[in-house]
């Protein structure tokens, strides 16, 4: 652990200890920071930075003693008192006593367990903070004072200072919530286990065992899921991909006259909060939605079509949908792709006589697709998760009875996640499939990482 | 008009009743509540607050109306009940899943000033493990309206009859919904099939799969495909029938004011119709679920709202909700009211509460929906055919009665 | 050949002779069978005569079969006596003539059913006559264009515009409608009004509306900077300085944003609420912010490409890290900036799922997006679709004018994403 850059003047070599020989060959005040946070830095001059050390390890002790120490106890059984309701004689009503929350003590627990390791991390900080003040106090070096050590926040060590608001804010808000959704996979948390009224309990890997291998209903819901949710994936990128890609090559074409009025033509789609426009675009598909109207009217078929109410046709609504709405971005980037192909590249192949079509296949797509297999792989995952043009379009319906209640053949995983906590309140099983959602994504990843990496070695691409 | 004073009276004397019982408080205490209304009820529920205060010289109470829809608001304690209304409008299935979660307080102060003047179905809905946990104030369930263009009375009687008629192209005889749970089980409940036992309160009893059920279902899909029916998918039929090109829409009594001002003398209403099915001609029946006031488990002051809820609910405070909102009254006493009494609206609603069976309140009930909706799908999209009806009403059961173990 | 032998600056004659058989090919399809249904088979120039002005959609048919012969006449005079001005207005009569035959697609039924020509139309009982028609005009349009270099692109952006802009279209008329209600049954309102927006902002106690696009407006407003701020600090500490644990920070990151964040929302709730953030405007920026570094790959990506060189240049000028983020990257960065801005601008107004829960009954905390959808809800869609339409463009002017006005940069800036 280095948290200083090397200086180059010498005065004595400056002798920097390991983990453990700060406290083998350490004196009293080394050996001690091991107990007492900030001893050492104070010990050698650091008074004001050993005291915010000390105080924070003071108010870590309040807190743990307070309440930490017992929500993490508490964890354990998730709570053993169930709420009550006591009829009170003397007044003629009922009154509640409260019972243990089993959500709010899993909360809880998770929040003492992330608090415990910042202080265990900062913990080690202050062990190799105290061991540099000692080291260069022992070289005769000059050990910064307190207001040097604030300076050192804006240049050497201005990733601290930068990186504290997202560190402290993704803590906060992503890790704890997704450390207790981790963990509500391995509860009974479900429509028979609500809080405040009832606990809920540990129950390990039962959930992943119904979703997966049981032959019930739930885990044939799963499947089709799964597959449909894949199938969308693949659709929904590639079409808007290329799609965008096309428009963006006419688009910047030589002789097309206007570019930024054509731009403009598909930019006011994205422009639009896609919720809005798609909720506009799903009461235009309904039966009796102007699309139908219209196309009875034109003499293009005799009857309403079926767009998000009959499987296959629903399937492929979203997947056009989601093309109108998609290929507009792809556009942009691929515009500003465009911008970036060498010119000389299309300047011999046009002194060969190659037609457009050539031209793109020979050099634009090759480039492109160079270029945009990250972008492509993440966006193929954040379509495994596209909640809003499923949820916002369809709602998931058609409705199956093939399906356990509530999904439908529109479903991705994330919308059939959100539907089992916003309308079942089976919190448990929308945790296992978050989880496994996680792991379809990193899936996709660690395959991205390993294209890229190769990729990146290609820089000579020409 | 006679009767109109009856009622007052009785709203008097139960003031009365409530003040003595609580002479016993001398000083008053300052309260703090909440309340959840739907936004047509925000000034009358204004004045019944501030007339309760006066009421109650024990209590100095200080209020917040906010607006909320009345199933928007079960969603809405759940995710935190610290800020949730302490007094909330409920519709009565959703009232055994948030006793479940422990959301609701048991009510009994001041109760049984209105328990005998409901009935018994009413009372059923609200009560729990033999506890009381809301005050129902109005039935709510769907009838039949009819343009007296298209149909006479006698003629809305029976389905059949009335889809025999014909008023030629771009008009319809009837609108349904059955591709929603709420409205497609008229044609299994009245035909002898049974959803969680005779009482509804048998989670793992479904019978839509029977022989009766079949016959159900196979009319439904006849009816699904008669050009003259019309789904009423996204308000489709009230439109139709607001502009007098539909002869008769099941709908519940909100539509009531939207109706008349379309169609003025010539709307009328029914109770929901019989139908032929498979040679029997039965009363379809429908499920009745009633408005409800509830209170939540957590509130600061149980006392003061547990009366305020029973108060929200009493003769007086239901009559004026039924002038301002259309919201019939369910206590019995009301039923005679003149007002009440010569409204067609009101008159189908009681006459269909009567027939109607209720609405099970089990938890279990929440795998009802979703896959009686799938049903409804798939019959009117043409997926669900006689071929395949069999097997799907076998599905349908075996999902409506699934449960995660 | 006559032509072979011609030159013209300006027009690539190889394509003249493709151009005008097409062109004649289209006047002939004039007098082949137009349509055949019921058993009744009738030419395009019989039938005209019949429509006689039954409506004014009609006048498609006449032009058609008048663009039709022209495209076909102008050829052959243009084979005699070749001139730029005269090939440039052929072109234009021919990209007309498209139009005319693409439009019976649409108004054939109706013609004919009005003229009480035929009972049941379908566009399937168009004959030989409309396609050989429908599809030499285009294709005699591709050699025209051919010949005088235009770009066929302009084709294919036209029909792909009026097919993206269509639901736009559907959304402004009905913002402009007069009559209320969710379904009608026709295009064209038959009635405009302005009185959807009025409506929209003169009900505050029932439907705040401008409260929520004020609400909006500070949420993102506050996002756009707090956002950028915390997006530019971290992509520089990624892009431009070594440190021990970078890489473990950024795979860290990674990994996080491949959790579906829906579950933990409830979590995130309970969290604001131990702040005594509940349902304020301040806990959504909070939120937005503690989030916003996750979205530094596209900076980053943006930042690897200033050259290193710059930032030695300063060191040895001794310039602090903090003066190189200010002084020498944020000024090479206004597009990427732009970018950056325009996004976390947009994001506020689209927002829906955490919103809805954050505010819960507190109406007057919604923001846009939660108050729309609000109006959607399936009790009140009948009466609120044309100011949920109305509400809708108002969201979306804005940030159109934005998006128009900042293009170039949002395009460079997307271009870095790729680097990233």
């Amino acid at each position: 652990m280095d948290f200083e850059t090397q200086e180059s003047s010498v005065v004595k070599p400056v002798e920097y200890r390991n983990f453990f020989t700060i406290f083998t060959k350490g004196n009293i005040f080394s050996k001690l920071s091991y107990l007492i946070f900030g001893l050492a830095n104070i010990h050698y001059g650091q008074v004001i930075k050993g005291l915010i050390f000390l105080l924070a390890e003071l108010v870590y002790i309040f807190f743990m003693v307070t309440a930490g120490a017992g929500q993490i106890a508490q964890l354990s059984t998730l709570g053993t008192h169930t709420q009550e309701m006591v009829f009170n004689e003397e007044v003629g009503i009922y009154e509640m006593v409260p019972g243990d929350n089993s959500m709010l003590i899993l909360l809880y627990g998770v929040i003492a367990i992330v608090i415990t390791f910042a202080i265990a991390a900062l913990w080690l900080l202050t062990i190799f903070s105290g061991d540099h003040a000692r080291a260069f106090a022992e070289s005769g070096r000059h050990v910064r004072n307190f207001r040097e050590d604030v300076k050192s926040l804006f240049n050497d060590k201005i990733h601290f200072s930068f990186l504290a608001i997202p560190v402290v804010g993704i803590s906060v808000f992503t890790v704890m919530p997704l450390l207790y959704m981790i963990l509500m996979a391995f509860t009974n948390y479900d429509s028979e286990h609500q809080p405040p009224g009832n606990l809920f309990h540990w129950v390990g890997l039962e959930n992943f065992k119904t979703l997966i291998a049981s032959s019930e209903r739930l885990s044939s819901t799963f499947w089709p899921v799964l597959g449909w949710t894949l199938i969308w994936g693949v659709f929904a990128t590639f079409s808007c991909y290329f799609g965008g890609m096309i428009l963006a090559i006419v688009i910047n074409s030589k002789g097309i006259k206007g570019k930024k009025f054509w731009r403009t033509m598909f930019v006011i789609t994205y422009a639009i909060p896609a919720f809005i426009s798609l909720r506009f675009v799903a009461t235009m598909l309904g039966e009796r939605g102007i699309f139908n109207v219209l196309i009875q009217e034109w003499g293009w078929v005799e009857s309403a079509l079926p767009f998000l109410t009959n499987t296959t046709w629903a399937r492929v609504s979203v997947i056009v949908v989601n093309f109108w709405i998609g290929v507009p971005v792809t556009m942009l980037m691929v515009s500003g792709i465009l911008m970036n192909i060498p010119a000389e590249l299309y300047e011999s192949a046009r002194i060969d006589g190659a037609n457009p079509f050539v031209t793109f296949w020979k050099i634009t797509f090759p480039y492109m697709l160079f270029v945009t297999t990250p972008y492509l792989i993440s966006n193929l995952i954040g379509n495994f998760n596209n909640f809003n043009a499923i949820y916002f379009l369809t709602g998931g319906a058609p409705n199956s009875l093939d399906y356990f209640k509530g999904a439908g053949k529109t479903d991705l995983l994330v919308t059939w996640l959100y539907k089992l906590t916003k309308d079942s309140n089976d919190y448990n099983l929308a945790a296992t499939i978050g989880i496994i959602i996680f792991v379809l994504s990193a899936t996709f990843t660690l395959i991205t990482f390993s294209r890229s990496g190769a990729v990146q070695n290609e820089e000579g691409f020409q | 008009m006679k009767k109109r004073s009856l009622a007052v009276a009785l709203a008097a004397a139960m003031s009365m009743s409530l003040m003595s019982s609580v002479s016993a408080f001398a000083e008053s205490s300052d309260v703090t509540l909440k309340l959840w209304v739907p936004e047509e009820a925000y000034e009358d529920t204004d004045a019944a607050v501030k007339a309760f205060d006066e009421l109650h010289d024990e209590f100095n109470i200080s209020y917040e109306i906010a607006i909320l829809g009345i199933d928007e608001a079960p969603a809405m304690v759940e995710t935190d009940a610290d800020v949730a209304a302490d007094i909330f409008y409920v519709p009565s299935g959703g009232i055994a899943d948030m006793v479940s979660k422990g959301l609701l307080l048991p009510l009994a102060k001041d109760y049984d000033s209105i328990e005998a003047d409901l009935p018994e179905s009413a009372l059923t809905a609200v009560t729990i493990d033999g506890l009381k946990y809301a005050v129902p104030f109005s039935p709510n369930t769907y009838f039949m309206y009819y343009n007296t263009d298209f149909y006479s009375e006698d003629e809305v009687k029976s389905l059949d009859t009335m889809m025999a008629k014909d008023f030629g192209d771009g008009k319809w005889n009837f609108s349904t919904q059955i591709t929603n749970s709420w409205y497609a089980e008229m044609f299994f409940m009245g035909n002898g099939t049974t959803l969680f036992g005779e009482d509804g309160t048998d989670p793992t009893d479904c019978t839509f799969n029977n022989e009766n059920g079949f016959n159900s279902g196979a009319y439904m899909i006849e009816l699904a495909q008669n050009p003259k029916y019309l789904e009423d998918a996204d308000g489709v039929g009230s439109s139709a029938f607001k502009s007098g090109n539909l002869g008769a829409i099941t709908t519940g009594a909100w539509s009531a004011p939207d109706f008349r001002e379309a169609l003025g003398d010539k709307l009328s209403a029914c109770p929901i119709p019989t139908a032929n099915i498979a040679g029997n001609e039965v009363q379809l029946t429908n499920f009745v679920d009633f408005k409800t006031i509830a209170v939540k488990s957590n509130t600061a002051y149980p006392l003061a709202a547990s009366q305020l809820a029973v108060y929200l609910c009493n003769p007086e405070n239901s009559l004026i909700r039924y002038q301002n909102q259309g919201d019939v009254p369910v206590l019995m006493s009301l039923s005679q009211d003149p007002s009440i009494k010569e409204d067609v609206v009101a008159n189908a609603l009681n006459e269909q509460a009567a027939l109607s069976c209720n609405q099970p309140s089990i938890s279990q009930m929440g795998s009802y929906w979703d896959p009686m909706k799938a049903f409804g799908d798939g019959v009117y999209h043409g997926e669900i055919t006689m071929d395949n009806l069999q097997e799907q009403l076998d599905a349908l059961a075996d999902s409506v009665t699934a449960t995660l173990k | 050949m006559q032509m072979k032998d011609k030159v013209i600056i300006g027009l690539n004659l190889k394509y003249y002779m493709a151009a005008m058989v097409l062109a004649i090919v289209s006047g002939v399809s004039t007098l082949l069978p137009y349509a055949s249904a019921e058993g009744k088979v009738i030419l395009l120039l019989p039938l005209l005569l019949k429509l006689g002005g039954t409506s004014y959609v009609a006048v498609s048919f006449y032009a058609a079969a008048i663009l039709a012969i022209a495209t076909a006449v102008f050829s052959i005079v243009q084979y005699q006596k070749t001139s730029k001005r005269g090939v440039f207005a052929w072109q234009v009569i021919s990209a007309l003539n498209c139009v005319a035959w693409t439009s019976l697609l649409f108004v054939s039924k109706m013609v004919l059913e009005g003229a009480g020509i035929y009972g049941k139309f379908l566009n399937k009982n168009l004959s030989a006559g409309f396609w050989l028609g429908f599809v030499s005009a285009y294709l005699g349009l591709i050699f025209i264009m051919r010949v005088t270099g235009t770009n066929i692109g302009y084709i294919l952006l036209t029909i792909m515009s009026i097919i993206w802009l269509f639901p736009i279209l559907w959304i402004v008329l009905t913002a402009f409608r007069e009559e209320q209600g969710y379904y009608v049954g026709y295009f064209i309102p038959h009635g405009f009004t302005f009185n959807n927006f009025v409506e929209l902002f003169s009900h505050p106690e029932v439907l705040p509306f401008g409260k929520w696009w004020v609400n909006t407006l500070i949420v993102s407003a506050f996002g756009c900077v707090i956002n950028t701020m915390i997006i530019l600090m971290c992509a520089f500490i990624l892009s431009r300085t070594r440190y021990p644990g970078r890489k473990t920070f950024m795979n860290v990151l990674m990994i996080i944003g491949m959790f579906p964040g829906f579950m933990s929302l409830i979590a995130v709730y309970n969290i604001l609420k131990g702040l005594g953030l509940n349902q304020s405007l301040a806990a959504l920026i909070i939120v937005g912010a503690a989030g916003a570094a996750m979205g530094y790959h596209v900076t980053k990506g943006f930042f690897d490409t200033i050259p290193k060189a710059l930032d030695e240049a300063a060191t040895i000028d001794g310039a602090t890290r903090f003066q190189i983020f200010t002084k020498v990257t944020l000024p090479l960065s206004s597009s990427i900036i732009v970018y950056i801005v325009l996004g976390a601008f947009m994001g506020a107004w689209s927002d829906y799922i955490f919103p809805s829960m954050l505010f819960g009954d507190k109406q007057a905390s919604y923001t846009v997006a939660v108050g729309l959808y609000w109006m959607t809800d399936f009790r009140r869609i009948d009466s609120y679709y044309t100011q949920f339409a109305a509400g809708a463009l108002v969201v979306a002017i804005p940030i159109v004018i934005l998006f128009v006005w900042l293009q170039r940069f949002y395009v460079e800036g997307l271009s870095g994403a790729v680097k990233g």
